[in-house]
């Protein structure tokens, strides 16, 4: 029985942090009819911020913690200024150039990345994060404790702006009724440019998370954008709540299955499912 | 308009004839390599543009394709190996033919789930069916898993060996212009320009929008699937991480874009200019350089000029103009 209770445990830590990765891809994406690919690899790229802060000095972690979400949130802003808005305005498929368009911006950012640290994978070594807690017999690395409790904080913080400010509520609006949006007199490209960069802000303190429980590499982005992507159609896309819980929930399977089924095979299982799921209902399996 | 349609058939055929030469006569090894790669990428953004361009289903899983092409010939080799000594041409004719057909029916089995997607999900499919088929592989030790498959070695000086493949890319190439110039200029290709231009709109004009696509994109995993045994061939073995590499994806991509992806003759011209600039920005400054522009080149071309410098022409172009003025939708 212990070792599922512990699989479950650290399933939904993970979990959570997954939801945190999944969050700001749906919210574009729901929001904006946007793909963007480039999105875990803004992930990706401040999990690398976070390394080399944290091989300064102790203290860079925590500048990581603050400084990649505001970077990211300025490079999210760029990004969809200088390719969503014009492609918006000239395309038919959006969701198709905006996937295109940013699986560049991400090759661009992974090679930037491997140019820099090398293609091969990195761990961060933060002293507190390789302890361990004992919980019921249950042993959980502070490190995923950490990851889990930043990923809250975001997950909180972004339901916060979604449902409790006044941008927040004109983000939803874009996101069930463009038009009727603009009739009201939102501006739109200013609530679609913070939507963006708040998603990329969100990103960046997921892979800052996700750094704490796993080794990453530049191409890395790829994998975990297609977590992103699982979960956001499990969810549902647009929805914060359904994200949430499809995070959890694939947190969850992801741990547990491996205790009957070799790691190696795990994301084969995932993948496929994933597969499945596009198939079957590509606008997602619950909606809340 | 008269240009534009000549321009293409004088350049393909200058092409061809020029990179002949080194049939004829011996060239350094280290250029005939790189025209070997050359006309691997020529062939597979050719083959790439049959279903991604003239249908507009964007795939990023052709290396599942490749792949697929490259181990059942290299499973094929070593089976061969073991039943008797055959010369080394007919062989690599029989491999060839062996990848493309694995491809081939690989495209059909999943032709029939992922054409019914559209747009962003067909690529994202295709992107998926990419992973999943590597994590197979990987966990597959009849092929080798991550160490790889080493191929045996064919009865030949390596001199010798490396105009075989490059006869064989001369071929696979040529083979897939006709292919596409052919269907371009057919009733296919017409359905395809349909499907592109709106899929609706075609169906219910009575274009049997499904089957069209699936063979579309049939003939063009089975030249990626002969491809992929050249280049398995080539090398003598195949790295799970070589050809699984992401990159190929978005070089094939990327030179059928910038050549013209809805023209038969653009991905072979966007193959040589994309091919050029990666080896010299590699040699001389850096891959991940080159990796960097080219990634920043696709976010730019697919926004500027989505069907490339050749691009769409004559009635189609017309279709997409209509498209643009309905659907002005501004965020």
């Amino acid at each position: 029985m212990e070792p599922l209770l512990q699989a479950v445990l650290s399933g939904l830590l993970v979990g959570s942090v997954l939801a945190l990765l999944s969050a700001g891809f749906g919210l574009v994406w729901g929001a904006t009819g946007t793909i963007n690919i480039s999105h875990t690899a803004f992930s990706v790229a401040a999990a690398y911020l976070a390394y080399w802060l944290t091989s300064v000095g102790p203290w860079g972690f925590f500048l990581a913690l603050i400084a990649a979400p505001l970077l990211a949130f300025a490079l999210g802003v760029l990004t969809y200024r200088s390719i969503v808005r014009p492609a918006a305005v000239k395309v038919r498929d959006l969701g198709l150039v905006t996937l295109v368009s940013t699986l560049g911006i991400g090759v661009a950012l992974e090679n930037s990345l491997a140019a820099v640290w090398g293609p091969g994978p990195r761990v961060l070594s933060l002293a507190v994060a390789a302890e361990a807690i004992s919980v019921f017999d249950v042993s959980l690395p502070v490190g995923t404790l950490l990851a889990a409790s930043f990923a809250w904080l975001g997950l909180v913080a972004l339901w916060f702006f979604l449902y409790r400010t006044y941008t927040g509520k004109a983000v939803r609006a874009v996101w069930q009724d463009p038009v009727g949006t603009t009739l009201c007199g939102i501006d739109r490209d200013r609530v679609t440019d913070i939507a963006f960069g708040a998603a990329t802000a969100t990103a960046a303190l997921a892979g800052v998370s996700m750094a704490l429980i796993y080794a990453f590499s530049p191409a890395a982005y790829i994998e975990w954008l297609i977590w992103a992507f699982l979960i956001v159609i499990v969810g549902g896309v647009g929805s914060l709540l359904g994200t949430f819980i499809a995070g959890l929930l694939v947190g969850v399977v992801s741990t547990t299955v491996g205790l009957w089924v070799p790691f190696s095979w795990l994301p084969a299982i995932l993948f496929a499912f994933l597969i499945g799921v596009v198939l079957w209902r590509p606008t997602g399996l619950f909606r809340i | 308009m008269a240009a534009n349609r000549v321009v293409p058939y004088i350049i393909i055929l200058l092409g061809l004839l020029s990179i002949s030469i080194p049939l004829v006569i011996v060239i350094p090894e280290y250029v005939l390599s790189f025209l070997f790669w050359f006309l691997a990428y020529a062939s597979m953004a050719t083959a790439w543009t049959i279903i991604g361009g003239f249908a507009g289903y964007i795939s990023f899983g052709h290396g599942a394709f490749l792949a697929t092409g490259a181990y059942a010939s290299g499973i094929t080799a070593m089976y061969l190996q073991g039943s008797g000594n055959l010369s080394p041409i007919p062989t690599l004719f029989v491999l060839m033919i062996v990848g493309a057909l694995s491809a081939s029916i690989l495209a059909a089995g999943v032709g029939f789930p992922f054409l019914r997607l559209r747009g962003p999900y067909f690529t994202v499919a295709s992107l998926l069916l990419m992973k999943v088929s590597y994590v197979l592989v990987v966990n597959t030790p009849v092929l080798g898993g991550g160490g790889g498959l080493w191929l045996p070695v064919p009865p030949l000086e390596i001199s010798a060996l490396r105009y075989l493949v490059y006869a064989g890319a001369v071929f696979t190439t040529a083979l897939a212009i006709f292919l596409a110039w052919k269907i371009q200029h057919s009733r296919l290709g017409l359905g395809l320009a349909a499907i592109r231009s709106n899929e609706d709109v075609a169906d219910g004009l009575g274009v049997n929008s499904f089957q069209l696509k699936l063979i579309a994109l049939v003939i063009s995993a089975a030249l990626t699937g002969a491809v992929g045994a050249l280049i398995a061939y080539e090398r003598g073995n195949i790295y799970p991480d070589v050809i699984f590499d992401l990159n190929i994806s978005v070089l094939v991509v990327l030179s059928a874009l910038i050549g013209g992806s809805t023209n038969w003759a653009g991905p072979f011209i966007g193959a040589g200019l994309v091919r050029m600039f990666d080896e010299l920005i590699s040699t001389y400054i850096g891959k991940e350089i080159s990796r960097i522009l080219f990634g920043t080149m696709l976010a730019i071309m697919i926004l500027v000029r989505p069907h490339g410098l050749l691009g769409a022409h004559g009635s189609t172009k017309n279709i997409h103009k209509g498209d643009l003025k309905e659907n002005g939708r501004t965020l």
